[in-house]
């Protein structure tokens, strides 16, 4: 009788030793996973902000008075001074310094902008670029924009205004 | 068995959780939503407003689609076409323009020119798309007044 009682708590102790292994693994796994989850959010967020950053960054850009184009005065939608796009480039260019004056706007992040069409233009105008080693390049925002050009007119007074199809890049390092 | 049966509660939850946030996860990044909804209109007003690229002449895409109401008497020649020439001329000038932009930026798109029943045209639209499906749709109306009527200028971006 006592030898069967004991075979009996044995069993019993067997078993609960295997359920508490099986829970202690289930315990494991789901640590595990909780972790995974949680440092793919934090991955998640900070891509967000940095495309946040990115949407923030093409609106200021769109709404640059250096860059905008007018007509008698009022400012046109997504349209860009071609020449004043070119200005900007090749000061640019010469003068890396300048980008300290966008910096606090522009952070870090790589702005260009590339005429289609009539005629695509190999030449790709860099308006701001400022890169940091350590951060990555995260998927640029494309904007379609107009670029205007004015030239005198065949009959020695007033404008033509030119438009082209144009492309704004947004790449922000993050 | 109250052990066994903690378990089978303890994987049902684990499972929830998984399904719960695999469902979550599949929400559309806000830089693909912002753009998309706000790129339709953009783009249309840039089309509108830029050079169609006709020989001596700065004619924009809002003059050539307008001319093509009555080609014939249209005074535009764009990449040598003139006349009923410039339908293709059109055609092939948004296609390799859409292409270059939105699908290169990996949007499927749809872009429709819809002319008015009176215009003496043999073809009452141009549509140029790249298979647009998906649940979600964005468009842009683009709509202007020609010698016969209304013109409809609509592009659809599907996501």
């Amino acid at each position: 009788m006592k030898y069967k009682k004991n075979k009996k708590a044995q069993v019993q102790m067997t078993e609960n030793v295997i359920i508490l292994f099986i829970f202690f693994i289930l315990l494991v796994f789901s640590i595990v996973f909780y972790t995974r989850l949680q440092t793919a959010k934090i991955g998640d967020v900070s891509t967000e902000k940095a495309e946040m950053d990115a949407i923030e960054i093409a609106q200021k850009v769109l709404s640059m008075p250096e860059l905008q184009c007018s007509v008698q005065g009022a400012a046109t939608p997504d349209c860009y001074d071609f020449v004043s796009v070119n200005a900007t480039a090749s000061a640019m260019e010469k003068n890396p310094d300048l980008v300290n004056i966008y910096s606090n706007i522009f952070k870090f992040s790589t702005i260009t902008i590339q005429k289609i069409f009539p005629e695509k233009d190999e030449e790709v105008f860099v308006i701001y670029d400022k890169k940091n080693e350590e951060l990555q390049d995260i998927m640029p925002t494309y904007s379609p924009i107009i670029l205007c050009e004015y030239s005198q007119s065949n009959f020695g007074y007033g404008q033509t205004r030119i438009c082209s199809f144009g492309v704004l890049k947004v790449a922000v390092y993050s | 068995m109250i052990g066994l049966a903690i378990i089978v509660i303890l994987i049902a939850f684990g499972m929830f959780f998984i399904i719960r946030f695999s469902v979550s996860d599949q929400q559309e990044s806000i830089t693909k939503t912002v753009q998309v909804k706000e790129l339709p209109k953009n783009f249309l007003n840039t089309l509108l407003y830029s050079e169609a690229g006709c020989e001596g002449s700065s004619a924009t895409f809002t003059r050539l689609i307008g001319d093509l109401e009555d080609p014939l008497s249209s005074s535009l020649t764009c990449g040598g076409k003139s006349g009923e020439d410039l339908f293709f001329y059109l055609n092939e000038t948004l296609s390799d323009l859409l292409s270059q932009t939105l699908g290169e930026w990996g949007h499927n798109y749809e872009l429709l020119i819809d002319f008015p029943d009176t215009a003496p045209i043999e073809e009452n639209e141009i549509r140029i798309t790249n298979i647009c499906i998906g649940d979600q749709k964005d468009s842009s109306h683009f709509p202007f007044t020609g010698d016969y009527g209304m013109i409809r200028v609509v592009l659809t971006i599907c996501h």
